[in-house]
Formats: structure tokens, C-alpha cells, sequence
């Protein structure tokens, strides 16, 4: 005699799992996110979700979800994402997932068969800024794991960043240097455009290891942000521009802390290349300090692009506590980071981190505080 | 000298729990670290120890130690 009733496939007993969601059941999925993140979570904002997991005119969204009869019991979120892995000839289906959770009811296997229904649909998945539980296991599971991605900062305004530093002093380090960051009238800045960026990704090796930044990807990920605003920034050559994407964002609980946050830097692997990403770079710096930021930083795995930046007067914080705050909504002195893990199945390779161009954009990192509904 | 069952000596080398105090009916409720961490490396003993893969469905089940030795009984394994 079996305890366990068996029945179609896809179900045993009273779980399922579905590899999609149908917004139908929005409210029901809305109150799960509130109950489990907080009705402040910005993914409990309709339109927001919607963007997120890129919901299609028939209401079907990106998520992975676990039910008991009709009680839905977990959740895995992902972003289906081109992505170049090992060359920029081809890209392989990856997914970049997140958020993760099971109702507190549940915690048994539920939240690993989600992760497994992820790995067995896609050849390649990754996740950044995973909770420190959700950590744990993939790394137990054997995923590649760097707990701490790179951040590069410019210090704008040495006097108000020091105000907002730990302990009201810069590190040596981050010091401003005697490097004048000087603006360049005569470049011919672009913003974004279908016409005038189309990059030929033979000229960009350091983009072989992933997602690939098309005009669609950069469109939809900043032009069409439903709550942040970005400014494309682009250079040179439409077959072989040099891009930057940045924002300003300003402190909740303290107007007069403002910091430019840079989220897309690249540039074609050649002197020209550089030189004019450098130029950019130190335009977009200009612009910031004009908008009244303290500092600018930027979180990304590129060793290729931080030397860049380090060439551009950037430097890199490898400090235990970050001596300026990552998050300023509300500003939080506690230390941070963004993690990186994946996995990739035995057919594609695994690179080294610095290999990898990630930025914290990727699995749409940069949330906004709270949308609103 | 009391044998215990095989699933729950490992269950309790993983816990770090008596065997003895194991029955079929316990659950990851009443262990203490039998989190979602818990029961990833839960899996990963049993099918390192027993030579078995689990699906998605069957991990989704893991909620006791019956249910557990059910399937891995409907997996072949000798207990």
C-alpha cells in the first residue's frame, strides 16, 4: 500500500509546480509577497512586477511557483537573458533569478525543487544580492559564489562625502587625487538610440561572459524603468560606442546627500576605445558633481572595465566596511554587499569572476525604495 | 545493543539528533536545523550515500522521515 497517493504527472499529492504565472492570481501572489517581504516591497507594486519578470499582453509572467492544492506556497522569480558565455559569437538561454522564498509553512524541499525547476530549464542561472540563507545554499548545492562584487567609487565632493563617511573620514585611499577630472567639450555625446548603437561584440572581449547589452536589453532595462530614471550616455562609432549608464539618486532621510550611481561602463577593447570611454567617463563624473553628488560608485565584476575606471581616477573599495554608504534609502551604515552566484551546466564553461560582466543592474538589482502601487 | 534504522542514523548524524528518538512520523518541524539549509544537505547525503537522484516533485515531499523512506524505497533502496 503506497502513503503516498500519486497522481498526473507534474503533481504528487497536493503540490505542483508551475513554470509560469498568470497575473489572474495577482492578489493572491501580492499578498504572498507582502506577507513574506513587506507590503513596502517594491515587487508589490503591479506595474513594477510586471516590468520585472517581463509579463506579455496574455498576463503570463516569469516566475516559478509552488502550490498546495490552490494555496500558493513558493516562489522563484527570473529574468530570461541572452547572454554571452565564452565568446560573443553566440549566447546561451540564462536566467537571472530572485526573489526566492517559501511560505514559512512549507520549508521543507519547496524551495529546492524551484531552484531545480530553474537549473533543468535553463543551461545557465544566476542571481545577485541573495539573502544570507539563500547563500548558504547555493553554495552548499556547488554554485559559483563571490560573496563581495567589486565597487569602485570617485569621490565628487571631498568635504560632503567625508560627512557622510564612517566615522567622518575618508581612508587614504579613496582621498581624492591630484588627477583633475577634466570635462571635454568637444566630445560627441548620444543617448540611446536603435540607429546609433549597434555594436559589433567582436571588439568588446570583455563582454564574452555575459548578458548581452543590446539596444533592447538597455532599453528596457533603463529608458523603460517604470520607477527609476537613467541617462544613456554614449560615444564613438554606433559599430563601436562606448557606453555608460548612470543615475542620480538622492537620500530619502537626507536631501543633502546625493550620489551618482553608475551602472553600465564598456568600452571596445582597443587604445580608441578606451581613450573615449575615459573622456565620457569624466563627462558623466562633470554632470554629477553638477547635480551636487558627493560620490559616484559603481558595482561591477569587469576587472577589464575597473582598470579602466581606475585609469579614469576611480578607485576600488575593498574595505571590510565600506567607509561610504551602498545604500542611501534610508542611508544604512551597516555593512553591504552584493553577492554574485551561478550555475552553469557541463556544456558551457566557468570563468573566473573578473571575466564576467556584471553589474548590479543584472537580475534588475537596482530596485527603487517603493514605487508605490 | 538496539539497531537502529539506516535513514534515521543518517538523519541523525546530519541533525546531530538521537536516532532513537526518530520515528516516522517526525517531521522538519520538530528538528532543530532542518531548515531549507538543513535539507539541502539532507539531499545531497542520501543521494551521495544511496546512489539516488531525486526529482523536483519528490523533493518538494521531503517533509518526513516516512514519507523520505517511502520514496527512496519506491527508488530501490534497500532500508
Amino acid at each position: 500500500m503506497s502513503l503516498r497517493p500519486l497522481g498526473v504527472q507534474g503533481k504528487i499529492a497536493d503540490f505542483s509546480f508551475r513554470s509560469s504565472y498568470s497575473m489572474q492570481h495577482w492578489e493572491q501572489l501580492r499578498f504572498f509577497l507582502a506577507d513574506h517581504y513587506g507590503a513596502d516591497f517594491p515587487l508589490c507594486s503591479r506595474s513594477y512586477f510586471e516590468w520585472h519578470f517581463k509579463s506579455d499582453a496574455q498576463g503570463i509572467a516569469n516566475l516559478f511557483s509552488a502550490w498546495d492544492g490552490r494555496r500558493l506556497i513558493g516562489i522563484l522569480g527570473y529574468c530570461p537573458s541572452p547572454t554571452f558565455w565564452g565568446t560573443t559569437n553566440e549566447v546561451v538561454s540564462a536566467a537571472w533569478i530572485g526573489p526566492w522564498m517559501v511560505d514559512r509553512s512549507y520549508r521543507s524541499g519547496v524551495g529546492l525543487a524551484l531552484l531545480m525547476a530553474a537549473r533543468k530549464r535553463f543551461p545557465l542561472v544566476l542571481g545577485i544580492k541573495a539573502t544570507s540563507e539563500n547563500a548558504r545554499i547555493v553554495q552548499r548545492l556547488g554554485w559559483q559564489y563571490l560573496p563581495r562584487v567589486p565597487r569602485l567609487l570617485v569621490i565628487l565632493d571631498a568635504a560632503r562625502s567625508r560627512s557622510f563617511a564612517l566615522h567622518n573620514a575618508l581612508p587614504p585611499c579613496l582621498e581624492p587625487s591630484a588627477m583633475a577630472l577634466a570635462s571635454d567639450s568637444q566630445i560627441d555625446v548620444r543617448v540611446l538610440a536603435d540607429s546609433t548603437y549597434r555594436p559589433e561584440w567582436g571588439a568588446y572581449p570583455a563582454m564574452s561572459f555575459g548578458t548581452v547589452r543590446s539596444f533592447e536589453y538597455l532599453q528596457r532595462t533603463y529608458l523603460h524603468h517604470p520607477g527609476l530614471s537613467y541617462v544613456t550616455a554614449i560615444v564613438g562609432d554606433p559599430l563601436r560606442p562606448s557606453v555608460c549608464v548612470y543615475r542620480i539618486e538622492r537620500a530619502m532621510d537626507d536631501p543633502r546627500l546625493v550620489v551618482g550611481r553608475l551602472f553600465e561602463f564598456f568600452h571596445p577593447d582597443d587604445d580608441a576605445g578606451e581613450r573615449d570611454a575615459i573622456r565620457l567617463i569624466h563627462l558623466v563624473c562633470e554632470e554629477m558633481r553638477a547635480a551636487g553628488c558627493a560620490y559616484a560608485d559603481f558595482v561591477g565584476t569587469s576587472a577589464r572595465y575597473g582598470r579602466t575606471l581606475e585609469n579614469s581616477g576611480w578607485t576600488r573599495d575593498d574595505s571590510v566596511r565600506p567607509a561610504l554608504p551602498v545604500r542611501i534609502q534610508p542611508i544604512e551604515r551597516k555593512p553591504f554587499y552584493y553577492d554574485l552566484e551561478y550555475v552553469a551546466s557541463t556544456e558551457v564553461p566557468t570563468p573566473m569572476f573578473g571575466d564576467m560582466y556584471v553589474t548590479r543592474t543584472d537580475g534588475n538589482g537596482d530596485s527603487p525604495p517603493s514605487p508605490g502601487s | 545493543m538496539i539497531q537502529h534504522e539506516p535513514l534515521n542514523i543518517i538523519i541523525g548524524e546530519i541533525f546531530n539528533v538521537d536516532p532513537a528518538t526518530l520515528t516516522d512520523a517526525t517531521s522538519h518541524d520538530d528538528i532543530e536545523g532542518w531548515d531549507s539549509f538543513g535539507m539541502v544537505n539532507l539531499i545531497a547525503e542520501l543521494e551521495q550515500r544511496f546512489g539516488v537522484e531525486f526529482d523536483l516533485l519528490e523533493v518538494a515531499e521531503f517533509n518526513t522521515i516516512g514519507t523520505i523512506r517511502l520514496i527512496l524505497i519506491e527508488k530501490g533502496v534497500a532500508l
